[in-house]
């Protein structure tokens, strides 16, 4: 019911961006599903399916789903690593006191569109 | 954006980049401005259906005078919870979710007014039961508190590690049943610190009181701060 809501947004946002940039038929979106959100990717993928058709452009489109790695910055070393599942430490000096800075975002990246010939 | 020319169109490459999360985090951002200017703490209760939110709550409201307490309580469907927290003296009011399993600042801002009081001072926001949903929804709250139950057994915060890691605050509740349990305390207080380390955890138990003292502490301290940053 989460990813519901999730693939509620997604289409509003992609159907707002092929609009603004006069598009007729979107034919693929790509979705950026950061790993931290645990945003069930099979779900997310169906409501995108069952959804797109109130959307007259997004009735064809292609959603590509592309899980990001969590990297976290080490406050001691300043070190960027990627992380390997839960139990958060830097992956260079072993410190535990990281900042997430990636794979914490769900975002809507690009979409591949086709626009009249004017 | 790339173009390349086709039979009677374009095939177009467009940038995006936006954050699935704008709408709601736009509504939250705008929440926690006014919560600021009034020197308002907001607590976003998150834990799975039973661990004992709404009895915790019962326990916590009565304690806390004289700070002035509203409560917004999320529910799948029925009334039940705000009619129990309503008893302890103080506004609150049910937002139905009709099957939403998670909260959404949009819900909060309309429920708001339903329970809004002057000179307010804290507001506990009680989220729908569930561990996974709520955590990416910002409902402009200052920290989220997840609750786990010593009958839920120790991996849960392995098992949902997003909302321990989020979470600012950890409570073990029913804190009283351990000497009926298998229930591997020292695991779960590991298993929590893996996850987020140097999180603060407090034992308590809404049935006999045992830890209530401590976490009024760390509510009143909460309150004093976000107060001190308003004056």
């Amino acid at each position: 019911m989460h990813e519901m809501s999730l693939a509620e947004e997604i289409l509003r946002i992609a159907d707002e961006a092929a609009a603004g940039a006069g598009a007729r038929e979107v034919q693929r979106v790509r979705v950026g599903v950061g790993w931290l959100l645990q945003v069930e990717a099979e779900s997310l993928a169906f409501y995108l399916g069952a959804m797109r058709q109130d959307y007259p452009r997004l009735a064809a489109a292609a959603f590509t789903l592309e899980e990001e790695a969590v990297r976290v910055r080490c406050r001691v070393c300043g070190q960027e690593t990627v992380q390997e599942g839960w139990g958060f430490s830097c992956g260079a000096c072993g410190a535990r006191d990281v900042a997430v800075v990636a794979g914490d975002r769900l975002e809507v990246q690009d979409m591949e569109v086709l626009t009249d010939d004017v | 954006m790339c173009e390349t020319k086709g039979e009677g169109h374009h095939h177009q490459h467009v940038a995006v980049h936006r954050n699935v999360m704008e709408a709601n985090d736009a509504i939250a951002t705008g929440l926690r401005r006014g919560f600021s200017a009034r020197g308002v703490l907001v607590l976003n209760l998150i834990s799975a259906p039973g661990s004992g939110k709404t009895a915790l709550l019962e326990r916590t409201l009565a304690q806390l005078q004289p700070l002035r307490v509203s409560v917004l309580v999320g529910d799948v469907e029925t009334e039940r919870d705000a009619e129990r927290l309503r008893r302890s003296g103080v506004p609150a009011a049910q937002i139905v979710t009709a099957g939403t399993c998670h909260l959404e600042a949009g819900m909060v801002e309309s429920h708001l007014p339903d329970v809004d009081q002057p000179k307010l001072d804290l507001l506990f926001v009680e989220n729908v039961g569930n561990l996974v949903c709520p955590t990416a929804y910002d409902l402009g709250e200052d920290a989220k508190v997840v609750l786990v139950s010593t009958t839920e057994g120790e991996d849960k915060p392995l098992k949902y590690p997003a909302i321990f890691h989020r979470a600012e605050l950890a409570l073990v509740t029913k804190a009283d049943l351990v000497p009926h349990l298998d229930f591997d305390r020292e695991q779960l207080l590991e298993n929590i610190q893996a996850v987020h380390p140097g999180m603060a955890v407090l034992e308590v138990s809404a049935k006999t009181g045992q830890g209530i003292d401590l976490w009024l502490d760390w509510i009143r301290a909460k309150v004093g701060e976000k107060q001190s940053l308003h004056a």
